[in-house]
């Protein structure tokens, strides 16, 4: 592999800091461009640190920027996770952008993984440029997803002893209320479930650049998204955006208890990369 | 919890949403009762 430059940073933000890791080709290999991770949600983001850091380092050997950055509340950046609010994650993914369009003198692409996908379509919104987009597996509905992430509360609940059971409409009642939960062990504010709860996959050509999008294959060799990323991909393309697509034969390693590495995420996003050189 | 697992894949592939009174141990005891929970879901959406 060839030689990569790391750097860690702490980038001062009004309430504290954020971590700033960028990954990025020596200066003897050509750049070809620029990518800005926007990591999972709670322990899918744990889950999925070495396969992200092995797959930032791979694009940097071959003449990409990656950065990654901990949103507010979330890995080595300030703050508790009970802190973290939609609308800081949005800001936080503003700041992280302009920083590594400047380092890297290119727009940087949006690469968000699972609800990392949202936050980027919804970044899409305020960035000043069109950024493209490399989503890996990604939420489509923060209803659903919330409620997901509600029902490990719930099941827990069942399971424990003598606990008192509770059901996911009443979790979202005590956060409407504007109360924040304990779910899994991450203090969850309405702040940030709430507008999570509203993030659709929806998307206006107008706003994104080229989208490329690898799903999990749901059998070996399969070639086909699922009937839910189909109809978001056909939602896209009759509003004019570009798509392409890989499946991949992997593990869904946001969630598998052993660690995984994510090779085969990291062998279709070169393949599709290639799609963004002129 | 593995019912839960299931229930995620089934949501997130198919792109319904499961609510907690729909959660039936009936639904779940074969593999031909959740081919048709899957079917009615697919209807309803």
């Amino acid at each position: 592999m060839r030689k990569i430059i790391t750097e860690a940073v702490f980038h001062p933000m009004g309430d504290g800091q954020r971590f700033f890791i960028l990954h990025r080709p020596s200066n003897s290999t050509p750049a070809r461009g620029a990518l800005l991770h926007i990591h999972a949600f709670a322990e899918e983001m744990n889950k999925s640190r070495r396969a992200v850091s092995l797959a930032a380092r791979l694009l940097a050997a071959r003449g990409w920027w990656v950065l990654q950055h901990d949103l507010l509340g979330c890995g080595d950046s300030s703050g508790d996770f009970g802190d973290a609010t939609w609308s800081a994650w949005i800001q936080d993914i503003d700041i992280a952008f302009h920083w590594l369009a400047k380092r890297s003198g290119s727009t940087p692409t949006l690469w968000g993984l699972r609800t990392g996908c949202l936050l980027a379509i919804q970044a899409t919104e305020i960035l000043a440029c069109k950024p493209n987009l490399l989503l890996w597996q990604p939420v489509i509905s923060g209803r659903t997803f919330l409620q997901q992430f509600l029902r490990l509360k719930v099941a827990g609940k069942v399971l424990s002893e003598g606990g008192q059971s509770v059901s996911t409409k009443e979790l979202l009642q005590t956060l409407r209320s504007g109360s924040s939960l304990n779910v899994a062990g991450y203090q969850l504010s309405a702040d940030l479930a709430l507008p999570l709860e509203q993030a659709e996959a929806h998307l206006a050509a107008s706003r994104a650049g080229k989208i490329l999008l690898c799903e999990l294959a749901m059998a070996p060799g399969a070639k086909g998204l699922s009937p839910s990323l189909t109809r978001m991909a056909d939602e896209w393309r009759d509003g004019g955006c570009s798509i392409s697509w890989e499946c991949v034969s992997d593990l869904p390693f946001w969630q598998t208890q052993e660690i995984a590495e994510g090779q085969g995420f990291r062998t279709s996003t070169l393949q599709l990369l290639d799609q963004l050189i002129e | 919890m593995a019912v839960v697992s299931v229930i995620t894949s089934l949501e997130e592939r198919f792109g319904f949403q499961v609510e907690d009174d729909e959660i039936d141990g009936a639904s779940f005891s074969t593999v031909g009762a959740l081919v048709r929970f899957v079917e009615r879901k697919l209807k309803g959406s």
